[in-house]
């Protein structure tokens, strides 16, 4: 009796450490061939549901996070990033961060005396054209040109190129409206403010807009009234889709697609999703078409169930191998129910998220082929 | 030509100058007047000076990616066979500044240097397979030793689970709790010993063409 106290007590103090120990942590894990599949990882993800979302259900989401944090569990997942993890937190999945280049655009003086661009729009164009934005940035910052609006156009041309969006818009900004570069500047800020995620700056550009290009600009506003949510503006926008224009009509086509599979198809119910897997730990799963995490929780908790059966059954239930084992399986079929319901927001926010890149994609697609 | 000629003298003059005062802008400005020589030159030969030119700013700026782009752009057929030996010796150097050993050896082999360069003996995959089925003996041939004790400790935690609840008559708890525990402690070291080979392959790899590398590439290096 003291033998099994102590090898208790062993344990607990052997568990804590553990987790005190993040690196031994890690070797653990590693030697029993267990991969992380999550980002952040599921100590963090803890801490930070405890902080968001209190006690019950920090308790309740990690236990659903460990089963999915497994091979079984992350196979065929329709989470997975190219990087093979699945990026999510409390609050659902965490979109993959755009990819900037900054310039440090003050330590350029231009040297000379000024001369006008236009002799060097060939030039410009062939960096352009050659991926040398970097170069391109550097020779227009570099050298002394008078101020021009075609000389704020090809900056932000150039800056936009190089992926450096933030400073781009504030070149395609400077372009007057009774500039022939006018339109282009406009078209492509709102391609960057897409990026950025500023949608309402695009929108209120776009807005203003009155001049002939009016397809285009209808075709960006419907697809910032989808990244919005709001389905009215984008059928107040479509109405204007002629689907016979080489540059847009694919597009168009492929906003009404989302615009139908977000806002006319039926959903899927999280409710549904609950009951299923209490009935059958798994079957939510998928329902919301997350097979693999379905698998492993049926695995997990069907194994877990049976060892706490045994164990009631030979052992008495006031055991404490036996309370042990029933309160695992009782966390992980709770566990389990929780997560399936969250599995459907969660499956529709991957697919929105998804949408919303292709719509980004398709809004910077015909303003490179209209606008050359 | 004359035109194309002397904007190039002056690109050539600036750069010296600025590149002594050592500013990043100014650089990065000279190398983009670089690539304008390489838009208007008229001959190969004056392209592949400026382009030259301009990989050698890149170099003192450390954008060794930069400067082998630039050099791989060269117009190999308007050198002479030495100076496409260089220019080869000179992506080499880059490709090893930016730990890119592979490529760099097959710059090496393409300027016709002869490294002499082979591939190391490397730790066995089926040694180490076969010595993991004894948990501790894999994990020393890849000179874990202290990993095998963890590991040799997990798995003996798991037989005596299923020795203890086989024992006490629990035999589904014994089974099917015992074989989802060796499944994590067994196969686990497998696939950990798997890794740790993987691993102690390539760096052993990764060693040798870097001492290889070093052997041919020191003088390039040295002038750094």
């Amino acid at each position: 009796m003291k033998f099994r106290r102590l090898s208790l007590i062993f344990f607990l103090l052997f568990s804590l450490s553990c987790s005190a120990q993040q690196d031994f942590y890690q070797l653990v894990r590693a030697q029993l061939g267990l991969g992380n599949y999550f980002e952040p990882s599921n100590t963090v993800f803890f801490e930070q549901a405890l902080k968001e979302e209190g006690l019950l259900k920090a308790v309740l989401a990690t236990s659903d996070r460990v089963v999915r944090n497994s091979q079984v569990g992350a196979a065929q997942s329709p989470f997975l990033c190219s990087d093979g993890k699945i990026h999510e937190n409390i609050f659902g999945p965490v979109p993959e961060p755009l990819k900037q280049q900054h310039f440090e655009l003050d330590s350029f003086l231009p040297k000379g005396s000024s001369r006008p661009l236009g002799a060097d729009a060939a030039f410009i164009d062939y960096l352009l054209g050659n991926s040398l934005s970097s170069d391109a940035v550097y020779y227009l910052f570099g050298s002394a040109f008078e101020a021009s609006d075609s000389l704020d156009f090809y900056k932000g041309l150039a800056l936009y190129t190089a992926n450096s969006l933030e400073q781009a818009v504030d070149y395609f900004d400077r372009v007057p409206d009774t500039s022939s570069y006018f339109e282009k500047s406009l078209f492509f800020s709102t391609v960057c403010d897409a990026y950025l995620g500023r949608f309402q700056q695009a929108r209120s550009r776009l807005q203003s807009y009155s001049g002939s290009w009016q397809e285009l600009c209808q075709y960006e506003l419907a697809a910032l009234s989808l990244l919005e949510d709001d389905a009215h503006a984008y059928r107040q926008a479509a109405a204007n889709f002629s689907y016979s224009s080489y540059a847009l009509a694919d597009g168009e086509k492929l906003f009404d697609d989302i615009y139908r599979s977000r806002y006319e198809s039926r959903k899927k119910s999280p409710a549904l999703a609950a009951a299923a897997s209490a009935i059958v730990p798994g079957l939510g799963k998928i329902y919301s078409k997350c097979y693999g995490e379905a698998f492993a929780s049926f695995l997990c908790i069907g194994a877990t169930a049976a060892i706490a059966a045994d164990n009631c059954i030979k052992r008495g239930p006031q055991d404490w191998r036996s309370i042990v084992f029933t309160t695992i399986g009782a966390l992980l079929y709770v566990g389990n129910i929780y997560g399936s319901y969250v599995s459907v927001g969660l499956y529709n926010n991957y697919l929105e998220n998804a949408q919303d890149n292709t719509i980004v994609f398709n809004i910077h697609i015909p303003v490179r082929s209209l606008f050359p | 030509m004359r035109r194309t000629t002397l904007l190039f003298s002056i690109s050539i003059f600036l750069s010296a100058a600025f590149s002594l005062r050592g500013q990043d802008a100014d650089s990065l400005y000279m190398a983009s007047l670089c690539e304008k020589a390489v838009f208007e030159a008229e001959t190969p030969r004056q392209a592949n000076q400026a382009l030259l030119e301009k990989a050698r700013i890149l170099h003192s700026q450390q954008l060794y990616r930069q400067e082998m782009e630039a050099l791989g752009r060269l117009r190999m057929f308007a050198l002479r066979p030495e100076q496409r030996s260089e220019v080869l010796q000179r992506q080499a150097c880059c490709a090893y500044l930016l730990e890119d050993y592979d490529a760099a050896l097959s710059f090496l082999e393409e300027a016709g240097v002869d490294t002499g360069y082979v591939q190391p003996k490397l730790k066995s995959e089926w040694a180490a397979m076969f010595l993991t089925f004894l948990v501790p003996a894999g994990y020393v041939y890849v000179d874990e030793p202290w990993e095998g004790l963890l590991s040799t400790s997990l798995n003996a935690l798991s037989v005596l689970w299923i020795v203890s609840q086989i024992s006490s008559g629990c035999y589904v708890s014994g089974i099917l709790g015992g074989a989802i525990a060796l499944n994590g402690t067994y196969l686990g070291a497998q696939k950990r010993v798997a890794q740790l080979l993987q691993q102690r392959n390539s760096e052993i790899l990764k060693e040798s063409k870097k001492n290889c590398l070093v052997h041919f590439l020191g003088p390039h290096l040295r002038e750094e």
